[in-house]
């Protein structure tokens, strides 16, 4: 770079001109989540130091209430630390894309479209679409998008099953078929970005690497307020708490929505992972975190933010309860799997995970405790807490705000809020019925 | 690892760390006292930071600051040797709040500060409760120049402002807490229950019982007059009488019994001792004569040591095993010089004495009044009262001795020279007056006349030399060097105590005399 151009790149840089009026409101806006966000740190610390104080009194909920802290906080800077690798052009290995489908007419084509579109040479790409046994056009709709996304030279495969064997039968088929390096799991719903695919693979290139989640924002978020919850819950999800495992590469679930896999290493434990049995019982959902758990257990999992895809969440209710019932349970019984071999990861990582199981197997108690029992003894609301609460889920809504720019971030925290202690019953019941398996069906 | 750890990230989080971690210390620490549980931090930056203070004051006599400081952690030279010596007498010193800025009532910091350190300069060292059990009740030494620190009330301020004196003193303390306050609520003025259990933790605080419930008036008769919770029989207004004798016993072994078994509860430490509210165990009672004997008989079986604040007595205590502890209540007048001057003179004083009042060496006003002003002690009634009586601190331990004193009658029927001085009610005296001279002994108040011989003795405006003399087989009163009476053997007096004044007139405002000059020697048998 000449001089001349070094001095013109700078002034452009610092170029006061470009302020305008509106940059001003930004910047200013900006700058005030960004206090709020830390004025909120500030509050939860102070209530901290007082609980520290008080520690003696109650040992078992003043350590909970500092684990919380130190965990929640810990997440955020930990993910402010957090580097993705750059991506090599010369790295280019051969990939094939696995949808397992069922009843999905609206959005398959969508799905199955957008792996034609990707920013990557066409011959490396291969897709195979399994229709599980719908009962509606998903067939057709798959058969006719296959014709599209041939005639741009890609290889793609429809597997046609009449009866329903179930979502892990077919990324399982999936694995056995595919031919190529990197196996990349869609969901049905779900829709890749442009340049999802270079940023997904660009990790491979370590050895030690076997998994890989993209960042998966919600598609129909503005839909009501429970999509909109989701979208600022899933933003979080993956931009901090993934990003914070993603330091040590022990992402503990690479999301079925959008995940690579290395297929030599999934060869190895497909049938394991597909005959998995817990207690005496089949597993027949949580394929994704059961996934992850049989390649973080010898490999890397990691999490790239700049590999994007956009996944349709529940908008109803019913919908959304039934499908945070099944992820509970996938997590008590993949958390009791991923515990026994943790320990050996990280010793950061290993600590966050353990601090993690203690804290959601004790929140039930310290919610009952906080939220039924003293208020009955002392006939007070239980005020502090679920202020508390609503303050640590407001700092997870600033983040939001920041980094996504002016959205509905306080409802949607509102309704988080709400959705928590409403559900709040929902891990203890998981524990009690993890055996039943009815809540397996979609 | 997936991780940025660049210099530039690492500096931008920890001078957020700093920002708010300073943002949250100074936020607890403006709001001291107001949010009773905030606290923390700022206590314990704050109290290390005095300590240090404290501590290179002490070492550098105040010139140099925290840098010697730090260094004089490791050095303990403070203060004098203590000598090989053991006490004969222990004083108690009481304050309420330390302050820095004044109500008119407690002491200020930086009073408190010089007093400190005034008593660790001259070779004062504090006791543990115990310790001072041990002394009174069980005939342990202790070294000379030992003394037992109480605060009274339990409030915040008797703890923030003190501890790091204490710290860097290596001194402790004993405090009195009302339990009806510090444990079963918060409050910005109280100590709590996790303040309490702090100070404990520390080592250099005791907690004891000051009360439960009788820290406050309460109504005593129709009328609504108020009185002492421990003194008086309270007015039962449902009832419309006072209540009984059964009634106040069982009211006060009631609180006696619930402070100390509260404190051994929550703070888990042992509680032997109780101080009075308003240092009122039954003295100052006003519609219960019997109050003192039951008060002293009830709370015997439950606590081993209990404090008073002595007004008009021995300042100081003695191995005499009794339950009342005497406590010399600090004023917020007094400068360090002032207290130094205070304990001394209560000090066991040699039995070889003179006195030419060139400075106040520890006379104590029990009623009338007493100046000491132009090398003269001047004693005089005043307009309630009929004569008036004093008394020489740190004389109690006194035996087999002459007392002589040049008096100057100004007027008045009588003049008497006390000896055996143990308290107002338990003393030895010549009584020499305009028309006899008489051996008068008061036993627990009772007046016993050995010998009195009728005469003039005593001359309004003239100067004479009287003389009590005390060995264990007699008493006898001189005049010049002339006995005039002796008491008869075989009474043996077998006693031991003070030397004091006592005048009288049966007319109000009406006697006064001046002491130039006493002298006292042992008598060797």
């Amino acid at each position: 770079m000449s001089p001349n151009k070094a001095a013109k790149n700078l002034q452009s840089k610092f170029s006061f001109k470009k302020i305008s009026f509106s940059n001003i409101r930004k910047i200013l806006s900006i700058f005030g989540s960004w206090f709020g966000f830390f004025f909120i740190i500030y509050i939860i610390l102070l209530i901290k130091a007082v609980t520290v104080r008080n520690i003696e009194t109650n040992l078992f909920f003043a350590a909970y209430s500092i684990i919380i802290t130190t965990y929640i906080l810990s997440r955020f800077l930990l993910s402010y630390f957090h580097k993705s690798i750059p991506y090599d052009k010369n790295y280019e290995p051969s990939i094939t894309f696995v949808v397992p489908a069922k009843n999905e007419e609206d959005n398959i084509g969508e799905t199955i479209r957008r792996f034609s579109e990707v920013n990557y040479s066409k011959e490396k790409i291969e897709v195979i679409a399994i229709n599980d046994g719908s009962t509606d056009n998903t067939l057709a709709e798959m058969q006719k998008v296959s014709q599209e996304v041939r005639n741009k030279g890609i290889n793609i495969k429809v597997i046609n099953w009449k009866i329903n064997r179930g979502k892990r039968e077919g990324m399982a088929e999936g694995i056995k078929r595919a031919k190529n390096e990197i196996v990349i799991f869609v969901d049905s719903d779900s829709f890749i970005d442009k340049d999802c695919v270079i940023h997904l693979v660009k990790y491979f290139s370590n050895q030690e690497v076997g998994a890989v989640s993209a960042h998966t924002d919600v598609f129909n978020r503005d839909i009501n307020l429970l999509t909109q919850m989701q979208g600022a819950r899933y933003f979080i999800a993956f931009k901090v708490y993934k990003a914070a495992e993603s330091i040590f590469g022990s992402v503990t679930c690479c999301p079925g929505c959008c995940s690579a896999y290395r297929r030599k290493y999934l060869t190895k434990i497909v049938d394991k992972w597909l005959n998995q049995k817990f207690l005496g019982v089949k597993c027949t959902f949580g394929d994704d975190r059961s996934l992850t758990n049989f390649i973080i257990k010898k490999y890397k999992a990691v999490y790239s933010p700049e590999a994007k895809a956009h996944t349709v969440v529940p908008d109803t209710f019913k919908k959304y309860f039934r499908q945070q019932q099944r992820w509970k349970k996938s997590w008590v019984r993949e958390t009791f799997i991923a515990s026994s071999f943790m320990w050996k990861k990280n010793p950061l990582a290993a600590l966050s995970f353990y601090s993690y199981v203690f804290l959601a197997l004790s929140s039930s108690i310290v919610f009952f405790r906080a939220v039924i029992w003293n208020p009955y003894v002392t006939r007070a609301w239980p005020i502090a807490y679920l202020s508390g609460l609503l303050l640590m889920l407001m700092l997870h809504g600033l983040y939001y705000r920041i980094k996504v720019g002016k959205r509905a971030w306080f409802l949607a925290i509102l309704s988080f809020w709400f959705h928590t202690i409403l559900l709040i019953w929902q891990l203890p019941w998981a524990i009690i019925t993890i055996k039943d398996s009815r809540w397996g069906t979609r | 690892m997936y991780a940025d750890i660049s210099l530039n990230k690492i500096m931008q989080i920890l001078s957020l760390t700093i920002i708010l971690s300073l943002s949250v210390i100074l936020t607890l620490n403006l709001e001291i006292g107001y949010v009773s549980n905030a606290n923390l931090f700022s206590s314990l930056i704050k109290n290390n930071y005095e300590y240090l203070k404290y501590k290179s004051d002490i070492s550098n006599g105040g010139n140099a600051f925290l840098v010697t400081g730090l260094f004089s952690i490791f050095k303990n030279d403070v203060g004098e040797d203590s000598s090989t010596e053991t006490a004969n007498l222990v004083p108690v010193l009481l304050y309420h709040g330390i302050l820095d800025k004044s109500d008119g009532e407690n002491v200020l910091l930086k009073d408190f500060k010089e007093q400190m350190f005034a008593l660790k300069r001259n070779g004062w060292n504090t006791i543990t409760l115990e310790e001072l059990h041990g002394f009174i009740n069980e005939g342990k030494k202790l070294p000379d120049k030992s003394f037992l620190l109480t605060f009274d009330d339990g409030r915040k301020d008797s703890y923030y402002p003190v501890d790091p004196i204490l710290k860097a003193l290596d001194y402790n303390a004993v405090i009195f807490v009302i339990t009806k306050y510090s444990l079963t609520q918060s409050s910005k003025y109280y100590l709590d229950k996790n303040e309490l259990k702090e100070m404990l933790k520390s080592g250099r605080w005791e907690i004891q019982s000051h009360t439960k419930e009788g820290h406050t008036f309460y109504v005593i008769d129709q009328t609504g007059t108020k009185g002492h919770f421990y003194s008086d029989r309270l007015w039962l207004s449902d009832r419309n009488r006072l209540e009984t004798e059964e009634e106040f016993t069982s009211r006060i072994t009631k609180d006696f019994q619930e402070s100390k078994s509260e404190l051994e509860k929550y703070l888990d430490t042992k509680v032997i001792s109780f101080a009075y509210p308003f240092g009122d165990y039954g003295q100052n009672s006003v519609n219960y004569s019997n109050a003192t004997k039951v008060v002293l008989k009830t709370i015997a079986p439950i606590y081993q040591m209990t404090f008073y604040q002595a007004w008009g007595e021995y300042s100081q205590n003695s191995p005499n095993n009794k339950i009342l502890v005497k406590r010399i209540e600090v004023d917020k007048d007094w400068n360090a010089q002032k207290l130094l001057e205070v304990i001394n003179s209560g000090r066991e004083k040699d039995i070889t004495y003179t006195d030419n009042f060139e400075q106040d060496s520890g006379w104590v006003t029990r009623w009338g009044e007493t100046l000491i002003d132009n090398n003269k002690l001047q004693i005089k009634s005043t307009e309630f009262s009929s004569g008036a009586l004093v008394f020489l601190d740190g004389t109690q331990h006194w035996t087999n001795y002459q007392f002589n004193a040049e008096v100057h009658a100004i007027k008045g029927e009588s003049i008497t020279l006390v000896a055996n001085y143990k308290d107002e009610l338990n003393y030895d005296s010549c009584v020499f007056s305009t028309k006899y001279v008489k051996i008068e002994q008061i036993i627990n108040g009772t007046k016993k006349i050995l010998v009195l011989r009728k005469g003039a003795s005593t001359f309004i405006g003239a100067t004479r030399e009287l003389g009590i003399s005390t060995n264990n087989n007699q008493l006898s009163c001189s005049i010049g060097n002339t006995i005039i009476v002796k008491s008869k053997p075989p009474y043996t007096v077998k006693s031991s105590g003070g030397i004091g004044f006592k005048i009288w007139d049966p007319i109000l405002n009406n006697s006064e005399i001046e002491i130039k000059n006493i002298s006292v020697e042992p008598i060797t048998l």
